[in-house]
This record gives structure tokens, sequence and C-alpha cells, in this order.
């Protein structure tokens, strides 16, 4: 066992921020995920990569806590997943974590800098507070000068840069991006890219991104490959 | 929770999306609750207005009027009262011949009236006939009479105020309205198709208590006058004014009644009362004075041995021009006025003028013209259903014997019926006027037409001589009427609003899961959509005061108005009183506002918790 995950690279899984073991899901007959086991170390850049369809972002749904596992263990930040109530895993997925969607969503009529601040609403952070927090987040994205306009005049990689910097209001410990880049340009990728392991140097942030993007895969730490529903070390 | 501030900021984005149903629904709900809002407003003042209006004058009171009703209409087909007519009548044939014989005149059954006759060999009552009505008087002495102790009997367990006495006067002869100071004569000959006004040939006494309000104020009493009350209809036609159709203006109406005030205020109005002998002597001589005016140039002609002269002076009496009467004629004559002295039924001429005061006016009693017309029955609430001419209680006390000279208690086949003598019982409520009418009614205890009281229900009960009730039962209606309009717009918003929030929460399934997938607990997106709920119903809220309160505030003076003109008008008052019909009651706008914001919010609860279980998985998924 403690082989098998040496040789997938793995950290020891006492210093893991994450770590998933035996992690399986089906929905109805079709088997998705089947022995998916990884482990995620503090401020670690995990890529996953993998066919259309095999699987990836159910993966990320289960370990972003929005989907349960029909079977296998899941630790976040030393909590055990089964063993929490409805609303600490809604605690979990605000404080902890930071889900950054494939499609991005945001609240049209609310502008920029409202729609960050929603991360910030359920733990009733005062209004001068979540100002500074904004707009430090804003500025770390780079899109300071866009706070006060609503989301649909943003270009794609601004929006883009916004669901990063909302993921990131709350100073996660974990990042899950879901092809991130991937409906960006060349020129674009690479500024995401960059700002991804300018969080993960200077917050310590451990990223695990789904990419079928080469350019991504061969920034990150290290990369494991999906299918037949297990993840492999390339 | 999430801080108000935060729930009302995305409860906001909600509301701005799908502007177009959200405007049209809350267009129509804000006049619906607009619409309930100025109705209850003017149902209010309506009705307050009625009732101040009603609260002047006999309206106000609650009064039962209580008859001891003992007709029986079946005693004139009864065989029993038929055969005890036929014996009276033959007793009276005997009796009558005898006496004739005695005195030495020529009797014929022929003068007296039969009390049956045969109408298609059906044997009938003639209930005009003397014998027909002591026959009556007789049996209906078995029926239960009832006086005011029975009534204060039967009130023992009621609040009441007063009981009144209401009697009932009728002059035995005629009391006919002088025409512009003068006696038409001509009335009394045979051929005249004349029908006399004779306004005063009954009155009515009751306490001048009871209908204070209608008497004028500031008058000079004529001592030498009786003081009576008269119904507007009475007086138009002793004035001479001709009365308004129904549908005058209420301005019409005003300026009418005005004047008709003015010129009734004191009149001091005469009528002649004749008795019987009276009449028949002015007939007498009439038809003397015709025969010779026709037959006096002719040949052979002689004048009639006895010539009266007709009255000189209005209601004077007639007096005799010649009398050449031989010693027979004479003694004849005599032998006549024994007869009809035995008989007790001789009266001397007696006449005298009689002079009125009006001291007051009372609206005329008009029926609805239809049941089912809102407008005519509040109309016809404006009406007293008291009878005219009044005289008060006291005058009478006071003039008793002066007033005996002419008006007799009534007749017995009224006071079978329960008219000759009226309580009117003042109640300091509707609920218990209307108790006691249910409880010590005769009718529907007994039947009315076989003589509706029993031994333990002397009296006919009825509230038609007021308002009062009529209008309690009026705003009862406007009450249901507005719990209806009430229901139907809550249903309509209950419905609507949820349909609304349940829409805007199937539509924001995405976002709804993105929003819990970064944080949001189950309770907080509650929270939002029931925010989303409570705006929306606070906008319908605000919306309809808006439009209510601006509605009521520009159309009001007018409205007021009118409603004044037309509860004048209808009230026939005088009395500086005014209605307001927008009158919105404070308390019934906060209930029905606390109604409009949480049922909706009530109902919309469940539905937005069943809306929003769906995992967050299937959410983020949905395209
Ligand atoms: N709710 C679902 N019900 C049934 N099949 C699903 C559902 N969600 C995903 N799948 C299927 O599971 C497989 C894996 O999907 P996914 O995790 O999105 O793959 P990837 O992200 O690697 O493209 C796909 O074949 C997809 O059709
Ligand atoms: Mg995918």
């Amino acid at each position: 066992m403690a082989k098998s995950m040496l040789a997938m690279g793995a950290p020891n899984s006492l210093d893991a921020i994450l770590s998933a073991n035996k992690l399986a899901k089906s929905y109805g007959s079709t088997r998705i995920l089947s022995d998916a086991t990884l482990s995620v170390a503090p401020g670690e850049f995990l890529a996953i990569v993998g066919p259309s369809g095999s699987g990836k972002s159910t993966l990320l749904h289960i370990l972003g806590c929005v989907e349960r596992p029909d079977a296998g263990d899941l630790t976040l930040n030393g909590q055990d997943l089964r063993r929490l109530r409805p609303a600490a895993l809604a605690n979990l997925r605000n404080r902890t974590l930071g889900f950054v969607f494939q499609f991005f969503y945001f609240e049209p009529h609310l502008t920029v800098a409202k729609n960050l601040e929603v991360p910030l609403m359920p733990l009733r952070v005062p209004p001068r507070d979540r100002q500074t927090r904004v707009r430090a987040a804003a500025e770390l994205v780079g899109i300071a000068d866009q706070l006060r306009q609503k989301p649909a005049t943003l270009s794609g990689g601004q929006l883009q840069r916004a669901a990063i910097a909302r993921a990131l209001i709350n100073r996660p410990k974990i990042l899950l991006a879901d092809e991130p880049t991937g409906n960006l340009d060349r020129a674009n990728t690479e500024h995401i890219l960059d700002l991804l392991l300018r969080i993960k140097r200077e917050q310590h942030t451990a990223l695990i991104v789904v990419t079928h993007d080469e350019q991504v895969a061969a920034r990150a730490d290290r990369v494991l490959h999906m299918s037949d529903g297990r993840l492999t070390v390339c | 929770m999430l801080t108000l501030r935060d729930t009302f900021t995305l409860a906001w984005t909600k509301l701005r999306s799908r502007k177009l149903w959200t405007s049209l629904f809350l267009t129509l709900e804000i006049l619906l609750f607009a619409a309930v809002l100025v109705f209850t407003a003017g149902v209010r003042g309506f009705t307050e207005g009625l009732e101040t209006f009603n609260s002047q004058g006999l309206n106000g009171k609650y009064l039962v009027t209580a008859a001891n009703v003992r007709s029986n209409p079946d005693l004139e087909t009864d065989p029993d009262v038929m055969d005890l007519a036929e014996q009276l009548y033959q007793a009276a044939l005997t009796e009558h011949q005898a006496l004739a014989e005695q005195l030495g005149l020529p009797y014929s059954p022929d003068s007296e009236i039969a009390p049956t006759e045969y109408i298609d060999g059906q044997r009938a009552l003639v209930v005009y006939s003397p014998y027909a009505q002591q026959a009556i008087n007789q049996r209906m002495s078995d029926y239960l009479l009832a006086d005011q102790a029975d009534l204060e009997a039967a009130l023992q367990s009621y609040d009441y105020t007063a009981i009144y006495l209401q009697q009932q006067l009728n002059a035995d002869g005629s009391v006919v309205n002088l025409q512009n100071g003068q006696e038409d004569l001509s009335r009394y000959s045979s051929s005249s198709g004349n029908q006399p006004v004779q306004t005063f040939s009954g009155l009515y006494v009751l306490d001048d208590d009871l209908y204070a309000d209608y008497l004028f104020t500031d008058l000079e009493l004529d001592p030498d006058a009786i003081p009576v009350v008269l119904s507007v209809s009475d007086a138009e036609a002793l004035l001479g004014l001709s009365s308004l159709s129904a549908n005058a203006s209420s301005t019409e109406k005003l300026q009418h009644f005005t004047e008709l005030r003015a010129a009734a205020a004191g009149q001091i109005v005469a009528a002649c009362y004749r008795n019987s002998a009276s009449q028949e002597q002015i007939y007498t001589a009439l038809q003397i004075l015709d025969q010779i005016d026709r037959y006096q140039d002719e040949p052979g002609f002689t004048s009639p041995s006895l010539i009266y002269a007709l009255p000189t002076t209005p209601c004077g009496p007639v007096t005799i021009q010649s009398d050449t009467r031989t010693a027979a004629e004479l003694e004849q004559a005599d032998r006549q006025r024994a007869y009809q002295t035995a008989l007790g039924t001789y009266t001397e001429p007696f006449q005298q003028l009689l002079r009125f005061q009006i001291v007051g006016l009372i609206p005329t009693d008009t029926q609805p013209a239809s049941a089912n017309d809102l407008l005519s029955t509040i109309q016809s609430l404006g009406g007293v259903s008291i009878v005219t001419p009044l005289i008060s209680t006291s005058y009478y006390d006071a003039h008793a014997a002066d007033l005996a000279a002419v008006y007799t208690e009534p007749d017995l086949s009224l006071s079978y019926l329960g008219l000759d003598r009226q309580y009117l019982i003042e109640f300091p409520s509707a609920d218990t006027a209307r108790r006691f009418i249910n409880e010590q009614s005769c009718q529907p205890r007994g039947d009315l037409s076989q003589g509706c009281a029993t031994p333990d229900h002397l009296f006919l009960l009825t509230s038609d001589n007021n308002h009062s009730l009529v209008i309690s039962d009026l705003s009862q209606t406007f009450t249901t009427a507005i719990i209806i309009a009430v229901a139907v717009v809550l249903i309509i918003t209950v419905v609507l609003v949820a349909l609304t929030v349940v829409r805007s929460i199937a539509s924001d399934r995405k976002e709804i899961a993105i929003f819990r997938a970064i944080g949001f607990r189950r309770s907080h997106v509650l929270q939002v959509y029931l925010a989303y709920a409570l705006l929306l119903t606070a906008i319908i809220i605000v919306g309809a005061l808006l439009v209510a309160f601006l509605l009521g505030g520009l159309l009001d003076p007018w409205l007021s108005s009118w409603l004044t003109d037309f509860l004048r008008a209808t009230f026939l008052t005088t009395a500086p009183l005014s209605a307001q019909l927008f009158t919105p009651d404070p308390l019934l706008y906060l209930l029905l506002c606390a109604l409009m914001l949480l049922i909706p919010l009530l109902v919309t609860l469940p539905a937005i918790v069943l809306k929003t279980r769906e995992s967050i998985i299937s959410g983020l998924k949905y395209e």
C-alpha cells in the first residue's frame, strides 16, 4: 500500500492537506471512479489529466465536497469527510476550499466586487474587512480596475481571473480548478498559469487542477493520469 | 444567518431578473390590493356616514314595535259568528218593531242592515252591519288581550331603554281640510265626485321624546291650535307643493326639502269636523235647495215646509230658514226623535272648526323600488315608517276632554289587529332588539292569519319603525364582502408570489448550486428567497398604499361632498352633518398589510424549502 503511494510520488499522508483513498463513484451501472487514490501536500501543484469523459470533473467534485463518493475515504485538512454534518461541510467549502469551475457563474446584477464578496457573506465579515479583502484578491489576480463593473462587461480572461479571486477570497488551503484555461487563448492561459503559480508560492495554497492542456500540466509539480477510474503517475 | 444587508442585496438581484413578468405581476397585485384598500376605506366612510346621519331622529334608535295582534279574518266566514249575528239581528227587529208600535211610528225591517247575505248561494257576513260587528266583537273578546304589564313581563330579561305607547284616535265623523279658508260644501251633494282631503281624520298619540329631532325649533306655539307633526308627503299635499320624483338629484331633493320646511314650520292649517248628523243636515239642506232651484218656476210648485240655510261661516252650523210645518208634522218629527233616542242612535248635529299647527316634519318612509337594488334600499333608509299626524302624549293628556269631542277610540276592527295601541320599545343595541324579536315575537310561533298572539307570545314584534337594524345588517353585508375580497386577493397573491419565487428558484438552479459550492448553507439560500418573497409583498403593500392614498386623496373631496349630499337628501336632514367617503381605518390597514406580508410568506416557505432541497451537484450539472 505505502509502496504504491510512493510509486505515485505522493507525499506522506500525514503531511497531506488532502488525501483520498480508493474513491469510487458510479452513475447507475456506469462506474466512473473505481479506485481513485491520491494525496496532496500543502502548497503542492497537482495536475490531473485524462481523456474527456474519464471522470476528472467527477473526482474534483468529490474532492470539492459537492458530491459524495460511493465508497472510499477522504480527509481534508485533517477532517474525515464522512463525519461532517452539512453545516460543517458548507463551512469547509467556504473556508478551506476554493473552487474554480469550468464555467464561471457571476450574479449579473451585482458588481464584480459584490460578486467577490459572496463567499464572505456566510461568515458575516464586516464591510470594512470585505473591502480590503476584495481589493487584495482583485489586485492579486489583476482585475482591480474592473471591481465596480458588472460581470457582463469583462472579457473571458478577466472573468476567469475574477473566478479565481472569488475562490481565493477566504484564503483557502486548497484551490480546485476544473479546466481553468479551457476557454482561453494561449496568452491568457499563460497569464492564468503564472497567477496560479504565484498563489501557490505566495499563499502556500495547494493547487489541484484538472486539465487536458499540456501547457498547464508541464508547469505542475506532479501530474496524475486518469483512466479506467484510476489515477496513475505519468 | 446572512446579514440582512446581504440577504436583501441578493434578494434584490432576483427582482431584477425576469423584469417583464415581475413588473406585470406586481402591477396587477398593486392594483388588486389597492382596490381592496380603497374599497374598505370607502365602505367604512359610507357606513360611518350612514350611521352618522342615521343616528339622528327615530332612525338612530333601536326600536321594536309590539302589537297585540288578535285579528282573525276567518271570523268573517265562521258560521257560528253568522248565526250569532243573525240572532242579534232578529232580536233587534222584534225590539225595534215593538218600540215603533209603542210610539205609533210605522216600522220597516228594511231600515236595518241584515248581517248576512247570500252570494252565489253561499252565506256571507256583511261586515258593515252593526249586528255582524257585534257578533265579531263578542267572539273576539275570547281572544288574548295584552297590555303594557304583559309587555313588561316579556321584556323582563332584556335590557331596554324605554317603552312608548302609540295610540290611535279616530274622528267620529269627517275632518275635512279647508281650501283657502273655505269649506267645500259641494262634496256633500250626491253628484259631487270630489274626494276631500282629510289629513286629520285620524291622529296618533306618541311621546314626543321619541321624535323630538323632527320638531321645528323656536316655534311660537298657537295656544288654540293642535300641534301636529306631519309626514313630508302629508305636508306636501297640505301645502300644495308637488313631491319630487324618486330619481331627482340630491341637490333638488335638498332644495325641495328646505322649501317645504320653510313653508311648513309653524303653519296653521284648518279643518272642519262634522259628525254624521251634521253631515246629513248639509246633505238634506243641499237637496232641498236643489229641488227649489229646479222646480220653483213650474206650475203647482209648493215650497217645502222646512227649508235650511247653508252655513254662512266656514264650518258653521246649518240653520233653519223657514219652518212652516203643521202641528202633525212636528209631532211626527218628535216621535221619530224619541224613537232614535230610545235606540241610542240619536245625535245632535255637531261641527267644529279645528286648527292645527305644524310643529314638525317626518321624512316619509319609501319602500325600496326593488329589494335587490342596494341603492334604492339605502335611499329608503332615510324614511321612518312611523304613522302621522302625530300629537304628543303630553298634549293629549292636557287636552283629552277637548279632543274627545272629535276624536274617539278607534273602531274595534282595528283594535283586533293590534293597531290602535302599539308599543314602541327602545333598546340600547341592535343585538338586543333583534334577540327580543327572535325570542318573543308571536311570529312565527303563532299563525299570523289566525291571530298571531299565543299565551306565551302575546305580541307581534317588528323592527320596521327604524333602520338601525337594517344598517347594521348592511354593514354586516359589507364586512362579508370585504372578507371575501380580502380572501380572494390574498389567494391570488399567495399563488402569484409562490409561483414567482418557485419559478425563480427553478431558473436559478445553477446559481444556487454555485453559491452552495462556495459555502452557502441551505438555510442561507432559503433566507435569500424568503427575502425575495418579502420584497415582492412589501412592494405590493407599499405600492398599493401609495395608489390607495393617491386615489383616495384625489377623489375624496369630490366623492365626499357627493356622499354628504346624498345622505342629506336621503335622510332629509338639516343637521350640520357631513360624511367622508375615503376613511381608511389604520388598524384595519395594519391588519390587512400584515396579512398580505405574512400569509404569502408562510405559504411560500414550504415551497422554498422543497425547491431548495436539490443536491449541489445536480444543480451544477444543470444546463
Ligand atoms: N449525473 C450523471 N449521471 C450519469 N452520468 C454522468 C453524470 N455525470 C457525469 N456522468 C458521466 O460520467 C463520465 C465522466 O464525466 P466527467 O467526470 O465530467 O468526465 P471528464 O471531466 O473527465 O470529461 C462521463 O461519461 C459522463 O457522461
Ligand atoms: Mg470535465
